[in-house]
C-alpha cells in the first residue's frame, strides 16, 4: 500500500508542476483495501503561476523554453482565459493553422521529455553487476523481491527493478540499470502488456524473456525464482 | 467621520454602483465565432454579455463551462474564464468548479444533444442537487456540428436526417418537465432571437440562489430551417412564474413548448460542499429533507 501511495502523491505534484493529466494505474486488490500511512512528499516546485498581463490578451499557452506556460486561477484580474479542448493558439483561441498544432504539440512533449523526473522513476535492488534482471512494476514487485532473496540465497545475483515512471519511459536510465543481465520482464496480466511495451520502445536488450500470468491468483515468489532459473539454466549460466 | 459623512458615502456608493463599470462589449473576447450566419447561438452570447454587464460581474469572478457542440463553444467568445470540457460532462465540471470555488460565478452552457442525450444523467442530478448553478441549454433540436442528426428534442417524424429516414419514432425529451421532476428550483424558457428577454431571464437565473436551468430555443438555420418560424410563434407564458410544484407541472404540461418566461422558482437549501447553506438555518437534516419534501414534492 505503501509503495501505491508513493506514486500516486508523486504523480498528483508532477500533473501541478508539468500542467498535464497524470494517470495511475493501481492493482484492484490495492484499490479495495485501506491503510492509514505517512504523510505525502512534499511538493518539489510550486505551480507556475502567471505575470501580470499587458495590454493583448493573456497567452495562458505561450510557447516557452520549458514548455511549462504560465497559468492563472479564476479571480486574478486581466487572466483570464478559456481552457479549450481544441487545438489551439498560444492565448487560447481555437486554431486550424498547421503552425499552432506543431508549436503547441512540440511544447507539451517538451516538458514531458526534458523534466528531471529524479530517481523516483523505479525502485532497484541488487547490485548492478548481477547476471539476472527481474523487471517488473506495480504489485508484483513484493513477489519479485522475495524471488530474487531466494534466487541470491542459493547463489544466483540478481538485480530487482520495478518501474514506477511508464511514460515517458526513462528509456537511457532503465538500459544502464539492467547494463549486462539477462532480463525477465515479470508482470500480472495475460497479454505481457509491459514486455511488449518496454519493446516497443526499445528499452529491453535483446534475449529478454517474458513471465506474465493472468489474475486472480497473485504470482507467486516460487513461480518467479524457478522461471529465473529455467532461463539461466536455459543459457548454461546458472551458477 | 459624522453621520452625515456616512449617509453621503452611502449615496456615494449607491450612484457609483449604478454606472456600469463594464458594457457588454467587454465581456467578449477578440475570437470570431464559427456559428452559421444566423444561428441563434448569436442572440445567446450577446444576451449572456449583456446580464453580466447588467449584474456588473467582475470579469475574473466568472467562469463558463461547456460540453461539445455548436453551443459548447460559447466560452472562446467571452472574455472571462472559461473551459471548453467533453461531450456531455459540462455539469459535472460546473459542479466540480463550483463546489471548490463557490465565490465564482459559474454558468454551465451547451446545447440539447451535450446536455439532454450523453449528459442527460448529470442534469437529473444537478437538478436534485441544486448547487448555485446557472445551466443554460441552446437547444436547436439537432446535432448541428455534425451535420444534422436528431436530437433527444427533435419531433418523432423528424426525417431530414438520413439516420432517422422515417424519423425516430420517439417521444421528445422534455426539458422544463423533467426539470421540475428532478427537482431544479428555477427554470425559464428564453427565445434566441429575443435577446433582451432572454438577458432578464438569465439575469434571474444567476441571482436566483440555486440551480437554474435556462431552456433557450436557438434556431438552427442550417438543418432546422423551419425554426426560423420561432420569431412568430413563441409567446409570453403570462401564469409563470409558478412557485409550486404542482402548479408548475400544470403550467408546463399545458405549455405548446413555445411559452417564454420563468416557469418555476422555489426557494429551497442550496447545496453547498462541506459548508452549511444557511448559517441561520437551524434545521436538522432530516428537518430540511423533510421541509423539502413538503415544500417541493407534494
Amino acid at each position: 500500500m505503501a509503495a501505491c501511495g508513493h506514486p500516486v502523491a508523486g504523480a498528483g505534484q508532477l500533473a501541478g508542476q508539468l500542467q498535464t493529466a497524470a494517470i495511475g494505474l493501481a492493482d484492484q486488490a490495492r484499490g479495495q483495501a485501506r491503510r492509514v500511512g505517512g504523510p505525502a512528499p512534499a511538493a518539489v516546485a510550486p505551480v507556475h503561476h502567471a505575470a501580470p498581463a499587458g495590454d493583448g490578451p493573456f497567452r495562458r499557452y505561450a510557447v516557452t523554453a520549458d514548455g511549462i506556460s504560465p497559468m492563472s486561477v479564476p479571480g486574478e484580474t486581466g487572466l483570464a482565459y478559456t481552457a479549450d479542448g481544441l487545438e489551439h493558439d498560444p492565448a487560447g483561441a481555437p486554431s486550424s493553422r498547421a503552425a499552432d498544432h506543431k508549436a503547441q504539440l512540440d511544447k507539451r512533449r517538451r516538458k514531458l521529455l526534458t523534466h528531471d523526473y529524479g530517481p523516483d522513476w523505479a525502485q532497484i535492488t541488487g547490485a548492478a553487476d548481477a547476471k539476472l534482471c527481474l523487471l517488473t512494476f506495480g504489485a508484483c514487485r513484493g513477489a519479485v523481491v522475495e524471488a530474487a532473496g531466494r534466487l541470491s540465497a542459493a547463489g544466483l545475483a540478481v538485480r530487482t527493478l520495478a518501474l514506477r515512471l511508464l511514460a515517458p519511459l526513462q528509456q537511457e536510465a532503465l538500459l544502464a540499470a539492467i547494463g549486462r543481465a539477462r532480463v525477465l520482464v515479470v508482470e500480472q496480466n495475460h497479454g505481457a502488456q509491459l514486455y511488449h511495451y518496454l519493446h516497443a520502445e526499445q528499452a529491453l536488450p535483446a534475449g529478454a524473456h517474458s513471465l506474465a500470468k493472468p489474475g486472480p491468483l497473485p504470482l507467486r515468489p516460487g513461480e518467479i525464482a524457478a522461471a529465473a532459473a529455467a532461463l539461466m539454466d536455459s543459457d548454461g549460466d546458472s551458477q | 467621520m459624522t453621520v452625515g459623512d456616512d449617509a453621503a458615502n452611502r449615496i456615494a456608493e449607491r450612484h457609483k454602483a449604478s454606472i456600469p463599470s463594464l458594457r457588454a462589449k467587454d465581456y467578449k473576447s477578440d475570437v470570431k465565432p464559427v456559428w452559421c450566419p444566423g444561428c441563434g447561438h448569436f442572440g445567446v452570447l450577446a444576451a449572456l454579455t449583456k446580464t453580466l454587464a447588467y449584474l456588473e460581474l467582475p470579469p475574473e469572478r466568472v467562469a463558463v463551462v461547456s460540453g461539445i457542440g455548436c453551443s459548447s463553444r460559447l466560452p472562446a467568445y467571452l472574455a472571462v474564464h472559461g473551459f471548453h470540457g467533453v461531450h456531455g460532462r459540462v455539469l459535472p465540471l460546473a459542479t466540480g468548479l463550483k463546489a471548490a470555488r463557490p465565490e465564482l460565478t459559474v454558468i454551465a452552457a451547451g446545447g440539447d444533444g451535450d446536455g439532454f442525450s450523453i449528459g442527460g444523467n448529470h442534469f437529473l442530478h444537478a437538478c436534485r442537487r441544486n448547487q448555485d448553478l446557472t445551466y443554460i441549454v441552446m437547444d436547436n433540436e439537432v446535432y448541428g456540428m455534425t451535420k444534422g442528426q436528431a436530437s433527444p428534442t427533435t419531433q418523432p417524424d423528424w426525417c431530414r436526417s438520413k439516420l432517422t429516414p422515417h424519423g425516430t419514432g420517439m417521444r421528445r425529451f422534455q426539458p422544463a418537465a423533467i426539470a421540475l421532476a428532478a427537482g431544479a428550483s428555477f427554470i425559464a424558457r428564453g427565445y434566441a432571437g429575443d435577446p433582451n428577454g432572454l438577458t432578464r431571464l438569465l439575469a434571474a437565473a444567476i441571482e436566483h440562489p440555486g440551480f437554474a436551468f435556462v431552456h433557450v430555443l436557438s434556431p438552427c438555420r442550417t438543418f432546422r430551417p423551419e425554426q426560423q418560424a420561432w420569431k412568430q410563434l413563441v409567446h409570453g407564458c403570462e401564469l409563470g412564474p409558478a412557485h409550486d410544484a404542482a402548479e408548475a407541472a400544470e403550467l408546463i404540461q399545458r405549455d405548446d413548448g413555445l411559452g417564454l418566461g420563468v416557469l418555476f422558482e422555489q426557494e429551497i437549501p442550496v447545496y453547498t460542499a462541506g459548508v452549511t447553506a444557511d448559517a441561520a438555518d437551524t434545521l436538522t437534516t432530516n428537518e430540511r429533507l423533510a421541509a423539502i419534501e413538503a415544500e417541493h414534492c407534494r
